[in-house]
């Protein structure tokens, strides 16, 4: 009879971590590739195609350090039983829901973070208010960096006097050299780190302990040539072809930055039972992120068709050097928050980088009251999501009698 | 966030009938313009061409001010909006402009009918939707059942050249005499025919065949300077029927009909299975709702 409870209670919370995945899957792997739609570098389908397949790739690999920290670093002294994941889930899937239908701002990654930390409390978990302080600072630095990362990339762009076949090359060394140090779960990691980085790899293997990156010569070598790479293989496609090459470079950039957006959302679906498979099941965790790949592909090729449709045009009016100036600080960031294991809402990164490289054209020409009322929708899903997570758990609980 | 501003016709409401016709597709322009003129010119009335930039809650202009998004990201409507007027020319009725930033189409026009005062709303509804138009298709349910004035949800794609013939189906409500009026101004401007009609079951009695002739005799009464001829006919599936009566006729004009389970409440299934299968342009129309507020706060969460 327990065991037919808690095969029950597992596949709810399966089917609820399912779901979640489908939803991120649907609404907010879509947008690195419109720019590359906008700019006519690849048609609408075969991008959906691409993101799902990229997105879910993104979130098999890289996805295992955001799922680790939804999933046991947000509360002290209490595991998620099945339960409280599934109250979890549903309490994150419900805001998403309701962004979707009311058209409010509802970033997925606070309300599935807000949950959790509810449901944690009601088990009888402490906050773990380290973690909180980390994760605030990083989601308050994500408007300030990728804003100045777009600024500073648009400003190059845009510069009369850096010809465009030296700036885009340079942008794509900068992200070439930055993929080294990607931090990926297959990619074998020092002892004690579930991911590891091209760049250790090879310092490793020339002997050594794992480096600080830049600090070891094997790293910066592997480093330096994955950005000379990126520099020889973008200059030559952009002297051929200044616009030819250019596209391409969004084409990359997008697959990139697809590839990490899976990354970063996949944990908000998967972390809730990073307990259950881990421990209770002795699953190892490249099987939870399976299922999470598995939502997000599907989502993605359901959902991106008439996600990238809608957003492409948006971005075609942005123009294409825009695109690029918003999308770098996507990848730099999302990169960050899978080194740091922070959750992050993707969305909130684009948005602070379109607006970053609109102040290198002059005027920012946002409106006060919309920042302000995003900004008030962000806090109160923050705030409310926790008590909600608290609340469903809760009843959940009490109603069915088991923990 | 549904925030709206006026780019155009800040200047308040001006007195007389007005029509708001909302335009998104440049190819469906032409279509809803010459029902929404022959609606306004019927009442010496005025037109107000409404065109919504829609900016879904992702979008990474979310925070740009409606000014910027307007000046700088909004080319596409513009020039559908001066398509609207370019479609006036010629016909006698005064057209203006307005340009909205929202990310609720529905709320847009919907303020957009308040700001203008206005007694009808013209919109497009396509039936296979593309995935370009599904703003379109999501936006005609929500603004049929809120909006302050008469509605007329106009099938998107086939028209007709000449119009010589109108279908007015009827089987009562309070829809009927918005579909009426319509009815009979096109038939006026058009100097065509209306035929009303009302079903009944063939096994129905005398009460329900005496109710159905009351019907159409009403609905006949809205039409005035319109020849018209009346007819009660014996059909199972109404839909149906009148899909196959719509093949002589070059314009079908349906009252909203209530009947259905709570997805179809709003148009009916009636006259969506007449939008589906109907040869000729269909028009739903559907009349003001003077809801009250917790009426409203109740149409939100069905």
């Amino acid at each position: 009879m327990a065991t037919h409870a808690f095969a029950a209670l597992v596949g709810a919370a399966l089917l609820a971590s399912l779901s979640m995945a489908w939803a991120l899957g649907a609404n907010s792997n879509s947008p690195p590739f419109a720019p590359a739609i906008g700019a006519n570098a690849i048609s609408t389908m075969r991008a959906a195609f691409l993101v799902g397949v990229l997105a879910t790739a993104g979130a098999v690999t890289q996805g295992g350090s955001i799922s680790a920290t939804v999933g046991s670093r947000l509360i002290e002294g209490a595991t998620i039983t099945p339960l409280a994941a599934t109250a979890g889930l549903v309490t994150a899937a419900a805001y998403m829901g309701l962004g979707v239908y009311s058209g409010y701002p509802i970033p997925a990654a606070f309300a599935t973070t807000g949950a959790m930390i509810g449901v944690g409390i009601a088990l009888g978990g402490d906050p773990a208010w380290a973690v909180y302080r980390r994760i605030g600072a990083f989601w308050l630095a994500v408007p300030v960096v990728s804003g100045g990362i777009a600024y500073l990339t648009a400003t190059l762009l845009r510069r009369d006097d850096v010809p465009e076949t030296v700036g885009v090359p340079l942008l794509a060394a900068f992200v070439g050299g930055l993929l080294a140090h990607v931090r990926l779960g297959v990619v074998p990691a020092p002892p004690g780190r579930d991911q590891g980085t091209v760049a250790g790899l090879a310092a490793r293997a020339v002997g050594g302990p794992d480096p600080l990156p830049g600090v070891d010569p094997a790293a910066v070598g592997v480093t330096l040539a994955f950005a000379a790479v990126a520099f020889v293989a973008v200059r030559r496609r952009t002297r051929r072809s200044v616009k030819g090459g250019i596209r391409s470079f969004l084409l990359v950039l997008g697959g990139v930055v697809a590839f990490s957006s899976g990354g970063t959302q996949v944990g908000l679906a998967t972390g809730p039972l990073e307990h259950l498979f881990r421990v209770r099941l002795g699953l190892p965790g490249i099987a939870l992120l399976a299922v999470g790949g598995t939502g997000i592909l599907a989502g993605a090729w359901m959902g991106a068709p008439r996600l990238l449709q809608a957003t492409s045009r948006e971005y075609a009016q942005l123009g294409v050097r825009r695109s690029i100036a918003a999308l770098v600080p996507g990848f730099v960031i999302a990169q960050a928050a899978v080194a740091l294991g922070v959750p992050v809402s993707f969305n909130n990164i684009v948005l602070s980088g379109v607006i970053g490289s609109g102040l290198a054209a002059g005027t920012a020409g946002v409106s006060r009251r919309k920042i302000a009322t995003t900004v008030v929708f962000w806090l109160l899903t923050l705030g409310s999501s926790v008590l909600v997570g608290y609340g469903l758990y809760r009843g959940l609980s009490g109603l069915l009698g088991i923990r | 966030m549904s925030d709206v501003r006026h780019v155009a016709g800040d200047d308040g409401p001006e007195p007389g009938y007005a029509v708001v016709v909302a335009v998104a597709n440049p190819d469906s322009v032409e279509q809803l313009m010459r029902t929404a003129i022959d609606l306004a010119s019927d009442r010496d009335g005025r037109i107000r061409a409404v065109s919504v930039v829609h900016k879904p809650v992702t979008s990474p202009f979310l925070l740009f001010s409606d000014e910027r998004i307007k000046r700088e990201f909004a080319t596409d409507r513009t020039a559908v909006l001066d398509r609207a007027v370019a479609a006036a020319e010629g016909a006698g009725v005064p057209v203006d402009r307005s340009l909205l930033v929202g990310s609720d189409v529905a709320g847009a026009v919907r303020s957009a009918i308040e700001a203008a005062d206005a007694d009808a709303a013209v919109i497009g509804w396509r039936e296979r939707s593309r995935p370009a138009d599904v703003v379109l298709g999501t936006t005609v349910d929500p603004l049929l059942r809120r909006a302050p004035c008469d509605v007329f949800v106009e099938r998107i794609g086939r028209t007709a050249d000449g119009l010589d013939a109108v279908l007015l189906p009827t089987d009562g409500g309070p829809h009927v005499a918005p579909a009426a009026d319509l009815a009979g101004a096109v038939a006026r401007a058009n100097a065509a025919r209306v035929t009303v009609v009302s079903y009944v079951s063939p096994a129905a009695g005398a009460d329900a065949r005496d109710r159905a002739a009351d019907l159409v005799a009403a609905a006949a009464g809205r039409l005035s300077g319109v020849t018209a001829e009346t007819d009660v006919r014996e059909a199972d599936a109404v839909g149906e029927a009148i899909a196959s009566a719509a093949d002589d006729h070059d314009l079908v004009v349906l009252g909203a009909t209530r009947e259905g389970g709570l997805r179809t409440r709003v148009v009916g299934s009636v006259a969506r299975t007449v939008g589906r299968r109907a040869a000729p342009p269909v028009v739903i129309a559907r009349r003001g709702s003077d809801a009250s507020l917790v009426d409203r706060a109740l149409d939100r969460l069905r």
